[in-house]
């Protein structure tokens, strides 16, 4: 009994003292009119074009995580791919006897998630590639898209995705890949510096004080100039995919253990 | 206090409220799918924390310069933009903190799902309580 009445008073002490922190210092006050420096300087430098900072994208939460805050975000994006692929690992060979078995479920569900599917990938892909002009990018997008396999899994049963050709194999293929390329993108600017006789950084975007690297921030196109924010756009869409297919994966592994079909 | 202030720190409290529930939920809980719901709980009411953190009085936009399309980026021009820029908009710094810690939090998520898949497998429980008792015997 002793112990019920711990877990009830601890949790209260906590919250209470955390509403005091969050008060005291200001963090949730609803009068607060100034942002910090570290948000003016991220502001201010990063859509403005002429300042040596800049990403030359009007998204700042996007240029923050892949320009400013790159290599933060290429180990995260890592820490995604471990626990995928050791999740895999534990559930080799896994299946639970009396699970539920796979059943198509009605045509109006069937018919009406075939056109759901289509929508959800539509606007998964569109807040991936946009992710350097509106809110969204790579991870956003890929998390939204999962939910299309999710869909089909629990509508077809766990076969479906295989029957169309999204099999294990292939899955983790472009998921390692679109790791990689990541990794090769944050490469390029050291082995273009150790090449030529120029200053690069590693994970380098644009041009910076002290380098005069830079990956093209636009390119012309027969539609005319499109934006590409350097490096941003194409780590984005890698990042779309290894989101994408990392947890398609992860789900068709766990709707299979779930059927009791051993992986 | 006006109104606003009122249902301000009225949310605030609210959400300090659910991530203590969520945390009494995963220290009292025995079953371990409910422990996962409480720690997804638990999360997301800080991620919505982190958000009412980044919050100006006068911000009346997300940290994206208007209007921006793939063809016409449409990128401010004079220091003159990137003042009002700097003046309407929200902090960016805790939504960025917030696109980290939802991709660690999914990993988290997916890794103890497939651990627990293992345990109803192996024990056929996922009651910790139950399992304790096993061990015992």
């Amino acid at each position: 009994m002793r112990n019920n009445y711990a877990s009830i008073i601890i949790p209260v002490i906590l919250s209470i003292l955390v509403i005091v922190v969050l008060v005291y210092t200001g963090l949730a006050s609803y009068d607060a009119q100034i942002l910090t420096g570290l948000a003016q300087i991220y502001l201010g430098n990063v859509v403005y074009p002429g300042s040596p900072w800049t990403s030359i994208s009007t998204e700042v939460v996007t240029s923050v995580i892949w320009d400013q805050r790159g290599f933060d975000t290429y180990f995260e994006t890592s820490v995604l791919f471990l626990a995928i692929v050791s999740s895999m690992l534990v559930l080799e060979k896994t299946s639970i006897r009396g699970g539920t078995s796979a059943k198509e479920m009605t045509i109006i569900v069937r018919t009406v998630s075939m056109f759901i599917v289509l929508i959800i990938v539509v606007v998964s892909v569109s807040i991936a590639l946009h992710g350097h002009l509106t809110p969204g990018g790579g991870f956003q997008g890929g998390s939204i898209f999962v939910i299309a396999p999710l869909v089909m899994l629990l509508v077809f049963g766990s076969s479906v995705l295989e029957e169309k050709g999204f099999t294990n194999r292939k899955l983790l293929g472009v998921r390692s890949l679109a790791v990689s390329l990541i990794f090769l993108l944050g490469l390029v600017p050291v082995i273009y510096s150790l090449l030529g006789s120029v200053n690069a950084y590693l994970f380098q975007n644009l041009y910076k004080p002290g380098s005069l690297f830079s990956f093209p921030a636009a390119i012309q196109t027969p539609f005319g100039q499109v934006l590409l924010s350097g490096v941003l756009f194409w780590l984005n869409l890698f990042e779309f995919l290894a989101v994408s297919t990392g947890f398609t994966l992860a789900l068709m592994y766990l709707t299979k253990v779930f059927e009791g079909d051993a992986v | 206090m006006s109104l606003e202030t009122y249902i301000w720190y009225y949310m605030v409290a609210v959400i300090v409220l659910t991530i203590s529930y969520s945390l009494y939920g995963i220290v009292t809980r025995s079953h371990i799918v409910k422990k996962m719901i409480f720690i997804t709980i638990l999360s997301d009411a800080v991620y919505v924390l982190l958000v009412f953190m980044g919050y100006r009085i006068n911000a009346s936009m997300p940290p994206v310069y208007p209007g921006g399309t793939l063809l016409n980026p449409n990128l401010p021009g004079s220091p003159g933009d990137i003042e009002s820029f700097i003046s309407r908009s929200v902090d960016p710094v805790p939504q960025v903190l917030i696109v980290t810690g939802i991709v660690i939090g999914l990993a988290q998520l997916i890794f103890l799902s497939s651990i627990s898949l293992k345990i109803a497998k192996a024990t056929g429980t996922l009651n910790i309580k139950r399992l304790e008792v096993e061990e015992n015997e």
